[in-house]
């Protein structure tokens, strides 16, 4: 608390007083309860800074984070667009910790509190992002794709959606490696992750599973759409300095045809080593295997 | 829709010279803006950010790309559009 020179009392500061004190700290216990549960660390970032503001009753908060691997990042309430009048750069500029407007003098100690959770929680949502993902394509990694796998079946199960796996693998991507070299083939990668990440429609779910395998997890009733869906995927345009890069692929339904991930991937894999002895007799095209 | 936005804040933030991410609903569209440090970033950032945006929000979204070079200046804001699916294929 502040007084100007005709003692007339302004509030510039928020004001501790017991009742806030005792509103602080149940709020920071109910945080660290929240982070336990908290399904993204991202999201349970903004529910601090959202909690902040109820506490205090303040206008603005937000969280500088510093992350070992992603750098200093900033955060801000409700996960509103930033106010350019403060530019991000400045909030750097002002270190670690929740930055709030007006100050909560005597709330220090507890806001640092909450910093750190919020720092545990960007960290623990890169870790299960990154160990989810496949840093060359940012789809899906094989655990990922599993675990996106194992709910559709249920869902498959419960209510009788059907849905298709699909195993796609590239034709020749060892030849392409040797001719364009370990970079170029990272391109190739890349661009059939972008293709696919791009062209699936909302709910399906893109994975690179292996080294030049990808799997797809459509929801079709059948493989009659299958060869449009997968054409469109795959574009006509080259791939880079590789140019026309085809792949072979296979399908297996849930729940008619299997209904495990494990059974899956073995109708999916059969019915793509078939199709791969097919391909032989007609290099240099797509080839979809679908069963009878 | 939250975990959708929870997974491309996390991913946008995972470009190297990202460093705030932010939303606003206004009806059925989604406004995105990203803070940028250039010093940092990767010189293609613009496209990675934009296939960022394009691939997880199906319906597209209005994307800012704010570049915070401590410019005296003043930030240079970069406003484009990631138009709707059906609209760009």
């Amino acid at each position: 608390m502040l007084q100007d020179e005709n003692t007339h009392t302004i509030r510039t500061e928020a004001e501790p007083t017991a009742d806030a004190e005792s509103r602080s700290r149940a709020l920071v216990a109910g945080l660290v309860h929240d982070l336990a549960a908290a399904p993204s660390g991202v999201g349970f970032i903004g529910t601090c800074l959202d909690r902040v503001l109820e506490t205090w009753h303040l206008l603005e908060a937000r969280a500088v984070i510093s992350d070992a691997e992603l750098g200093p990042q900033v955060f801000n309430a409700g996960r509103r667009p930033l106010d350019l009048d403060v530019m991000p750069s400045t909030l750097l500029r002002r270190g670690p910790g929740i930055h709030t407007e007006p100050a909560v003098p005597g709330a220090e100690d507890d806001l640092d509190a909450i910093a750190e959770l919020c720092e545990i929680a960007l960290t623990l949502d890169r870790l299960r992002y990154e160990s989810l993902h496949d840093p060359l394509t940012g789809l899906h990694n094989r655990r990922g794709f599993d675990e996106q796998l194992a709910a559709a079946i249920s869902r498959s199960l419960r209510y009788r959606w059907s849905f298709g796996l699909v195993i796609i693998d590239l034709d020749g991507f060892k030849a392409i490696n040797d001719r364009i070299g370990h970079q170029g083939g990272d391109a190739v990668l890349r661009q059939v992750g972008e293709r696919l990440r791009g062209g699936l429609r909302s709910g399906d779910v893109a994975a690179r599973v292996g080294g030049d395998e990808f799997a797809l997890l459509l929801h079709i009733d059948g493989p009659r759409s299958l060869s449009a869906i997968l054409d469109r995927l795959h574009g006509t345009e080259g791939f880079g300095d590789a140019g026309d890069v085809t792949w072979t692929t296979g399908l297996a339904m849930c729940p008619d045809e299997a209904a495990t991930v494990h059974d899956l991937y073995r109708v999916a894999d059969q019915r793509l080593y078939a199709a791969k002895v097919d391909a032989q007799d007609l290099p240099g095209a797509n080839q979809t295997g679908i069963g009878s | 829709m939250t975990a959708g936005l929870d997974r491309l804040e996390l991913e946008l933030r995972c470009v190297p010279g990202i460093i705030a991410v932010g939303f606003e609903h206004a009806g059925e569209e989604l406004f995105v803006q990203a803070v940028v440090l250039p010093s940092i970033a990767p010189v293609d950032f613009r496209d990675q950010i934009r296939r960022i945006v394009d691939a997880n929000a199906r319906n597209g979204a209005h994307l800012e790309i704010v570049v915070d070079g401590l410019d005296p200046g003043g930030p240079h804001l970069s406003r484009q559009a990631v138009s709707p699916r059906a609209a760009t294929r």
